[in-house]
């Protein structure tokens, strides 16, 4: 964790970044399924819900067909073409995994920040709270999230943000401990700042830049939560073009063909290798040192 | 020490505990009702209040919980299944269903660990080369590829490779415990044991990525970080081979972390494990509570989550303690 404010050294960071291979393949990646969730409309030769042979105008329903020119990814068990599906689900994924680390920095951020300015019986009680979630595996969180809710995409985006939560708020507050004694937040306390001033102000430009790392690494990990969720499929909708859906799906016909999972599968895996690429290209770029648990 | 240990047991004691009153808490508050899970739209309210009355759900949720607490420290009775296998007990869907898991999860490591610290090792002495780059990049895959994805690949490649935990009837075998391989071995059936290890091979190596690749990257880590240090420059000085100076002086130094990560890892492999038995239709404990979460069988959800907990908590434990018997620097604050 770098003891100075961030802007110090930002020309440096960004030097290092900009010179990293790994860099520019996450931003290549991210940036893939990114344009294809907004793109989807335009890019896309079929309808999510649409079976190739009511695109086609044929008679003869069929299903499974292997990668041609008309399906690049062939087509699942109900005819729809894999590749339509899977740039449909990039909107689904992204987004439900985008909105969950968005509502784990918006809880874990403030507990952390309030737990490292406080101190004393509020850090005690914030962190005794994070310690009693981490002491469950992530999964069983979700499980019980989940057993509380009907289906929908709701309930996992919840739970998948409450796992996420104890990630920022820790992080947040070892930031906030190693700049809470320093001179500048000292000459603030002096000058009669107040407590909100102080947190807000003083204290949270420290811990941006290790939140933007850990987001960043946490997109890629709630991509992967949430598909597992509707993968499982106690999460989601069954019928929705999303990519653990999809894989649920043609989890039960693999005997006939392969090609329904591909898709989703890789679609899953490169957005979370682009993820993972930006996030450790960061932390690389801007010398932070993460807490390895 | 002693006192360190106390410390960290009753901070063991008291998480698990808030867990208990979490889980029960979350099970409870639940908008869905077990009864309508398990009659549908057979459900008449007298029934249901019938029902209710029986299990004793309608009383206070302090006397639930009292009631609750009581059973489970005097007799270990963690209620019985209502859904899925009404009338089972709970402990007894977990006697058989945590075995499973157990040998599944730590197979993944008996591979993990050793593969992924050789890579980590590989990687820090060739650092920035070929070497280096291959294990780095597939670690980084590794941990990007979704568990449920590259099974899915496994069982299609693999397609001849048996799922799931079956001995052919013809072997005439009975199991005592759930513990198959371990008990094959025992026993000297070492058919039943081929059999038992053809069958965890796939599920384990699609579990073990994920900690394989974490582990070799805080291997790499560490080790970087000791062999910069002054006495590795020494003894590489005083002419001790590089495999000596790999081996006897760096890795014992970059224990702590490794083996700190590789435990917190067998923890994750718990929840991992859900996914996988999942997968390859594992008999395992995830598979089970993944279903009773389907089928809202509270009981089960409640006893699984408060078991994996608890182990999840011990295996924490063992660390801390671990930690300090490994490296005597660590202050007992």
């Amino acid at each position: 964790m770098t003891a100075q404010k961030p802007s110090a050294g930002g020309a440096r960071a960004r030097k290092r970044f900009c010179r990293s291979a790994k860099s520019w393949m996450g931003l290549a990646l991210v940036g893939l399924m990114l344009g294809a969730a907004l793109a989807a409309d335009w890019v896309t030769p079929y309808k999510a819900n649409q079976t190739s042979t009511a695109a086609a105008g044929e008679e003869h329903l069929a299903n499974h067909r292997r990668p041609s020119r008309r399906h690049w990814l062939g087509t699942d068990a109900n005819d729809y073409d894999v590749l339509t599906r899977v740039i449909y689900g990039s909107r689904l994924s992204l987004l439900a995994g985008g909105v969950s680390i968005l509502l784990a920095v918006s809880v874990g951020a403030p507990a952390g920040i309030a737990a490292g300015y406080f101190g004393g019986v509020v850090d005690a009680a914030i962190m005794r709270t994070i310690d009693i979630v981490l002491a469950f595996p992530s999964i069983l969180i979700a499980f019980l999230v989940l057993t509380a809710f009907h289906n929908g995409w709701t309930p996992v985006i919840l739970a998948v943000g409450l796992i996420n939560i104890p990630i920022f708020a820790r992080q947040v507050r070892a930031a906030i401990m190693t700049v809470r004694d320093l001179e500048y937040v000292q000459a603030a306390r002096a000058s009669g700042a107040s407590s909100g001033y102080l947190m807000w102000r003083v204290l949270a430009p420290a811990a941006v830049t290790p939140v933007i790392v850990l987001a960043t690494l946490g997109l890629g990990s709630a991509v992967i939560e949430v598909a597992g969720l509707s993968f499982l499929g106690i999460g989601g909708n069954a019928g929705d073009a999303e990519w653990g859906a999809m894989l649920n799906e043609a989890k039960d016909h693999l005997n006939t063909s392969l090609w329904p999972a591909i898709g989703p599968g890789a679609a899953i895996s490169l957005t979370v290798l682009g993820f993972n690429l930006l996030g450790d290209s960061l932390r690389d770029a801007l010398d932070i040192r993460l807490d390895a648990r | 020490m002693t006192r360190y240990l106390i410390r960290r047991l009753g901070h063991a004691v008291a998480t698990v505990a808030a867990a208990l009153l979490l889980v029960f808490l979350a099970v409870r508050v639940l908008p869905n009702n077990p009864v309508l899970a398990r009659y549908g739209q057979h459900a008449t309210p007298g029934k249901v209040a019938e029902e209710m009355q029986r299990h004793g759900w309608d009383a206070p949720l302090a006397t639930q919980a009292w009631r609750f607490v009581k059973g489970l420290l005097t007799q270990g009775d963690l209620g019985e299944s209502f859904v899925l296998n009404p009338g089972e007990s709970v402990a007894s869907i977990l006697s058989r269903t945590l075995p499973a898991t157990i040998e599944l999860t730590l197979a993944a490591m008996v591979l993990a660990v050793p593969l992924g610290v050789s890579a980590g090792i590989v990687s820090a002495v060739w650092r920035n080369r070929w070497p280096d780059l291959i294990c780095m990049s597939a670690a980084l895959v590794g941990v990007s590829v979704p568990v449920f994805f590259l099974g899915i690949c496994m069982l299609s490649i693999f397609s001849n490779m048996p799922t799931g935990l079956r001995i052919p009837a013809t072997l005439d075998y009975e199991f005592h415990t759930g513990f198959y391989l371990l008990e094959a071995l025992l026993r000297g059936r070492f058919d039943i044991f081929a059999i038992a290890v053809r069958q965890i091979c796939l599920p384990a190596a699609a579990l073990a990525t994920i900690p394989m690749a974490v582990i070799a990257r805080i291997t790499r880590g560490a080790m970087l970080e000791v062999l910069s240090a002054d006495y590795i420059r020494t003894a590489r000085a005083k002419g001790a081979s590089a495999w000596r100076v790999v081996f006897r002086h760096a890795l014992p130094n970059a224990a702590v972390p490794i083996v700190n990560i590789a435990g917190f890892q067998l923890g994750l492999l718990l929840s991992g494990a859900v996914l996988t038995e999942t997968v390859f239709s594992w008999p395992g404990l995830g598979r089970e509570m993944v279903n009773a979460v389907k089928s809202s069988d509270y009981a089960i959800v409640q006893g699984g989550a408060l078991v994996v907990a608890a182990v999840f908590v011990l295996i924490n434990l063992v660390l801390d303690i671990l930690y300090v018997v490994l490296d005597p620097r660590i202050r007992l604050s």
